[in-house]
């Protein structure tokens, strides 16, 4: 049946595309006039129609040939619309664009610069080797062309065929050409010269720039139009100048930049007057005062996106000069109508910038968003002022106060984040917070007991119980309706925090206490909890004295301390700025997936290094992905080990020891099989085919986990990693940690690099070669 | 290494409601063809788990390949690219080129964008080529693009106004609502337009005694010019305008208003405007921001408005809230449109509202699923004051706090300034 119909479909398809090839053929040249007096030709309306069918996805290859004659018109309309055809399907009628070289033959020799530069922009993106000689004949016409549109089309041109056939690029000595144009009289030619010279030679850093064209670039910038003042500025960037006064130079001409009004020609400066400025203390802080003023403006301008990322630049500056921004903080406040990722953003950096003086302010302006409807808001605005309390101590008090009294609004969401972080308070000021627990049977039960607010609170319960006299009874309560509460953390807490009221008040909680034993240890099937609550009952029956010390330390203890985070501000890479690096807050190693070539690797083979990091560019290649099978890929100087063995002991203080550590997501989107049916055995061997150890695996339903492990037999480097697959949203989550067993200090930057590619085909290959 | 590369890898445009990818151009094919699958994932999910109706961060990255998106009027506008770019040259790239398709369009909608999508694919292709940005301009990119313009029929705007009532801010105007290309054999004359808008964006908080916390504007003048031949235009600002840069003169000195930063776009010459406060402006056909600038601190305002909390005495699930508004404006001008967002508590049943003053020209209305109050008042004239009362009746009784979740107050004005035009 369902053949039946795909097949119905199928000729319905191919009976409007060959209608389609009928309509092209019996139009004439002629044009026809419509009711409103504008002139068209026939057969521009049944193109359309024609593109319009293989956007929907038919295959309308068998009109190549009747595109390609409409393709010869003198409406340009029409002209465009048949080459938008043809750049499509030309790969899959190689046979056929043999029957459109004369069209472009033609068009390239046409009076019109613009439909010369449109048949060399398209005959140029057509991935065909066999017409490379003919497209490298063109190009060397267009790129002395008269007109500056045939020219800088002829640059771009020349990067599209660098990818197609590297070789016979550089061989027809297109280099010392590209670096003519650079003395081009229209601005944009210059600018893609720059551009191709960029991309070219990549492997050598880009374009060379000496002294001589960066003082003619920086003549040139202000006819560069803003798009290009970008481009040209990231290039004058690696321009190093070799004394202070060109420095200056160019810091002066550079100055009425900051004021234009693209953000990105903006931020290009910003990046050229700190990198100039490198090592200069006192002249890079008058930078700073000098970027100050159009960083705000950015801020209260700027589109959302746009101050979003200026946001994440800011917390960078923040970084190098504590004192950026310190006083202007009110123009971190929240704005009207505008959206959360920005207002989180601002939260981050105000409590980066409160100081003694405007942290009550800010504690005051923060508390306002409180009660607002988003929750992701909320929550984070309790966090943020418990940071800012724990790093300035003399508002401790006030934060507390407004807590308090927000703890009597009654809104769930609010009442459970802020028991989440009243538990934080108990590490810095027990005294304080202790006093004002005496309002937890009342609040109790709004507090979303499931969430992280569950164990905080019964911490909390737990501290201040000997006080409170419906302690037990809240308790008992809990207990009564467990199955409600199934999260792990909860129920561990609650056997400390039952235990700990035992010990203060044993006649009330005793018999709670024996029938939280009795479920924890007989009606669960976790792990965890069977085995806390044996622990505690063999403790409690051991050594009644020995569990009051051990509970007595135990009182405020918290997993993870705030004041540490507010520190270690998040790691802000200036060396990267104006790049997505700062957006990730990590450097583009660890993001930029595209194999670079690696130093060291073809250092040794200096004549044909270029070629070879092409072969390795061109694996990188989403497309081929797939299909290379990693083995192939292992070069002489990075080979796996495969009789590596760790023990478990071994694996946990290598997890635990190592520094280097690296979080990474792999889609397994395009996997065309269902990965519920893979089974953890078909998995490890995949990985182990390729050298890559299994520790321990394991999984439910929705996801597996696996610990793995891997060693490079010239270095004895280590990798380990965890990944995480679920099977619904089908992206692995990968924590990879790298080292050596001896604990020497090495650069592993490298065989990170290496080895977080290496990881992800295999995760690749192994979801999609699996049957 | 630094960023040396700038190109981006596909464009496309989502509509997010269905899914639909109404223009997707993939420039260097090295990233995956699902890229608008993979966002509207992201979308999702993010809203799911979030719990909001908000968008995620406008960047992500799946296996190397970063999104970086702009929402504009409900559509997602999207870059990716495997290169470490800058994002804010993206994103102004983002908004530009939907600017750039309502200047060729008409407007900028999913209807139109179906009906116009070869003439969207021609503008792409000029703009941007092999990822790398060619030009904006709307004068160059005039003489490339030959594709006509089919425009939306009226009644379908009208739809769409509809629509956009829900998400104010966006009002349109008929005239300026047309695709700069005119039909190339029209016999009709070509109009000389020039449209220049103010946008200033008032932030100001009081405290609740009427006492100016902190007040901000942010100001753009925009330009929307169908004139032919780019003529010079000269605009002149206030003369009171003191320029941050002038530090010199002591602060007891100053009398007016002080730019605290300000920009100009290309097309300006500013080399008047510091002495004179005179620009040359040689606008480009299309809609651009001639200059940018942002006041800060002695801001005199138009309007203030005074908020009071009441509780009723024995009543617990009963509050009063009490809104006056006085405007500062000169008498003989009117605000043509003035309405006040309030926020109330969230266990809020039911409102009653006393129109104190028994001026017609006002309505109050209530959306009990936000919470909001919306006061709306219609010619309000300078130099009046205008009050309402909400008396607001609780499910339960109200927290000792509850006024603590009235506000803030959001206020849009629509105010008719005249300009003076010397021709």
């Amino acid at each position: 049946m369902a053949s039946g119909k795909i097949s119905f479909l199928g000729q319905q398809q191919n009976r409007e595309v060959a209608e389609l090839g009928l309509r092209l053929k019996e139009a004439s040249e002629n044009v026809t006039t419509n009711q409103m007096g504008v002139q068209h030709s026939v057969k521009r309306p049944i193109i359309k129609k024609v593109l319009e069918t293989m956007a929907a996805g038919m295959d309308v290859s068998p009109l190549f040939g009747d595109i390609v004659k409409a393709a010869s018109t003198k409406d340009l309309v029409q002209k465009k619309l048949a080459y938008m055809y043809i750049s499509v399907q030309a790969e899959k009628n190689v046979d056929l664009v043999i029957l459109a070289v004369n069209t472009f033959q033609n068009d390239l020799q046409n009076e019109n610069p613009f439909v010369r530069g449109l048949a060399l922009r398209t005959l140029c993106s057509m991935r065909l080797t066999d017409y490379v000689p003919y497209m490298l004949k063109s190009l060397s016409h267009a790129l002395i062309d008269s007109s500056a549109y045939v020219r800088k089309t002829a640059l771009i041109s020349c990067v599209k065929l660098f990818h197609l056939a590297p070789k016979e690029v550089l061989d027809a000595s297109l280099i010392d050409q590209l670096y003519n144009t650079l003395r081009d009289r229209d601005p944009e030619v210059v600018a893609n010269g720059i551009a191709a010279l960029n991309e070219i030679l990549r492997s050598e850093g880009g374009m060379t720039i000496n002294a001589n064209i960066a003082l003619y670039l920086l003549q040139r910038l202000r006819e560069f139009n803003e798009w290009h003042q970008c481009l040209v500025l990231n290039t004058l960037i690696r321009y190093k100048p070799s004394n202070e006064d060109e420095k200056f130079d160019i810091l002066n001409s550079l100055d009425d930049r900051l004021k234009h009004h693209n953000s990105g020609v903006q931020l290009a400066t910003i990046k050229i007057f700190i990198k100039l400025t490198e090592g200069m203390t006192e002249i890079q802080q008058d930078v700073y005062k000098r970027i100050k003023e159009p960083i705000l403006t950015l801020l209260s301008l700027g589109s959302p996106e746009i101050v979003y990322s200026c946001l994440e630049h800011v917390i960078a500056l923040m970084n190098s000069s504590h004192q950026f921004l310190r006083e202007d903080y009110k123009y971190f406040y929240r704005k009207v109508k505008e959206p959360s990722f920005v207002t989180l953003r601002k939260l981050e950096i105000l409590e980066i910038i409160a100081t003694e003086k405007s942290s009550k302010d800010i504690i005051d302006e923060i508390s306002g968003y409180i009660t607002g409807k988003d929750k992701l808001i909320t929550q984070r605005s309790v966090e943020s002022i418990t940071k800012i309390s724990f790093r300035i101590e003399s508002v401790i008090s006030y934060s507390l106060e407004i807590f308090m009294k927000l703890l009597e609004t009654g809104i769930d969401i609010i009442i459970s984040s802020i028991i989440t972080m009243l538990e934080e308070f108990m590490n810095e000021s027990p005294e304080k917070v202790e006093s004002s627990l005496s309002v937890l049977p009342l609040i109790w039960t709004t507090i979303d007991l499931n969430s992280k607010a569950g164990p905080a609170f019964l911490n909390l319960l737990a501290i201040v119980g000997y006080e409170i006299p419906e302690a037990p009874y809240i308790l008992e309560s809990l207990i009564e309706d467990l199955e409600n509460y199934p999260t792990t953390s909860f129920r561990l807490q609650l056997l400390d925090s039952t235990v700990t009221l035992f010990l203060r008040r044993p006649v009330e909680c005793r018999v709670m206490l024996s029938k939280l034993f009795k479920i924890s240890m007989e009606q669960t099937e976790n792990l965890d909890i069977r085995e806390r609550a044996l622990f505690l009952y063999r403790l409690l029956q051991n050594d009644i004295e020995k569990a009051k010390e051990i509970f007595k330390y135990q009182r405020y203890a918290s997993k993870n301390n705030s004041k540490k985070d507010n520190i270690n501000m998040k790691s802000k890479h200036l060396p990267e700025f104006n790049t997505l690096s700062i957006l990730y807050g990590k450097p583009s190693e660890q993001f930029i997936v595209e194999l670079e070539p690696i130093p060291g690797l073809f250092s040794k083979r200096k004549d044909d290094d270029f070629f070879s990091s092409l072969s390795l560019h061109n694996i990188s290649e989403p497309d081929e992905l797939i299909p290379v099978q990693p083995q192939n890929l292992v070069k002489e100087e990075f080979t796996l080990s495969s009789t590596v063995s760790v023990d478990a002991k071994k694996f946990k203080s290598y997890w635990e020891g190592f520094k280097e550590i690296y979080e990474f997501e792999v889609s397994l989107l395009d996997s065309p099989i269902s990965l519920t049916r893979l089974t953890l055995d078909d998995i490890e061997a995949v990985f182990e085919e390729n050298n890559i150890m299994t520790m321990a695996s394991g999984g439910t339903g929705d996801f597996i986990k696996l610990f793995l492990y891997a060693q490079e037999t010239g270095s004895y480097i280590l990798m380990l990693c965890e990944i995480k697959l679920n099977f619904n949203s089908k992206i692995a989550k990968v924590i990879m940690k790298v080292g050596h067993e001896t604990d020497q200090i090495m650069n592993l930057t490298k065989h990170s690099e290496y080895f977080s590619q290496y990881l992800t085909r295999c995760i690749k290959i192994c979801f999609n070669s699996v049957n | 290494m630094s960023n040396i590369f700038e190109m981006i890898s596909q464009f496309f445009i989502l509509s997010p409601q269905r899914g639909d990818v109404l223009i997707l151009r993939d420039f260097r094919h090295d990233t995956p063809q699902d890229t608008p699958g993979l966002l509207l994932d992201r979308l999702k999910t993010w809203q799911k788990d979030h719990g909001t109706e908000q968008d995620p961060p406008p960047i992500f990255n799946v296996d190397g390949f970063h999104f970086l998106f702009k929402n504009i009027q409900g559509l997602y506008f999207v870059c990716t690219t495997k290169f470490n770019v800058s994002p804010f040259m993206i994103y102004e790239l983002l908004g530009r080129v939907a600017i750039l398709i309502k200047d060729f369009c008409g407007i900028l909608s999913e209807e139109c964008l179906r009906l116009n999508s070869s003439l969207v694919y021609e503008l792409l292709d000029e703009i941007i080529d092999y990822g790398y940005v060619q030009t904006t301009s709307t004068d160059r990119l005039k003489s490339y693009v030959y594709e006509d313009p089919i425009q939306v029929k009226r009644e379908n705007i009208f739809m769409n106004s509809l629509a956009k009532l829900k998400a104010p801010g966006t009002s349109l105007g008929s005239s300026s609502n047309r695709p700069i290309t005119h039909m190339r054999d029209e016999k009709s004359v070509k109009q000389n337009d020039v449209f220049i808008d103010v946008i200033e964006r008032l932030v100001a908080s009081f405290a609740s005694n009427g006492m100016t916390v902190r007040a901000e504007i942010d100001g753009s003048i925009q330009v929307k010019s169908y004139l032919q031949g780019n003529p010079e235009i000269r605009l002149g600002l206030n003369s009171n305008i003191i320029l941050e840069r002038n530090k010199d003169m002591s602060r007891s000195d100053r009398y007016g208003i002080v730019f605290e930063d300000y920009k100009f776009h290309d097309s300006v010459d500013p080399t008047d405007f510091e002495e004179h406060k005179r620009m040359i402006i040689f606008p480009p056909e299309g809609e651009i921001t001639i200059m940018n600038y942002r006041i800060s601190g002695d801001v005199s305002l138009p309007f203030r408005v005074f908020p009071t909390v009441m509780r009723v005495p024995g009543y617990p699930n009963r509050m009063d809230v009490t809104i006056r508004i006085r405007t500062d404006i000169p008498e003989n001008r009117f605000a043509n449109k003035c309405t006040l967002t309030v926020p109330l508590p969230h266990v809020t049943q039911s409102i009653y509202n006393e129109n104190m003053d028994g001026s017609n020209d006002q309505s109050v209305q209530y959306d009990n699923r936000i919470k909001n109050v919306i006061w709306t008042i219609n010619n309000l004239q300078g130099g009046t004051e205008q009050s309402i009362k909400i008396k607001i009746t609780g499910s339960a009784s109200f927290s000792t706090v509850a006024e603590l979740e009235v506000g803030p107050i959001r206020q849009v004005i629509i105010t008719l300034i005249s300009f003076k035009i010397k021709l």
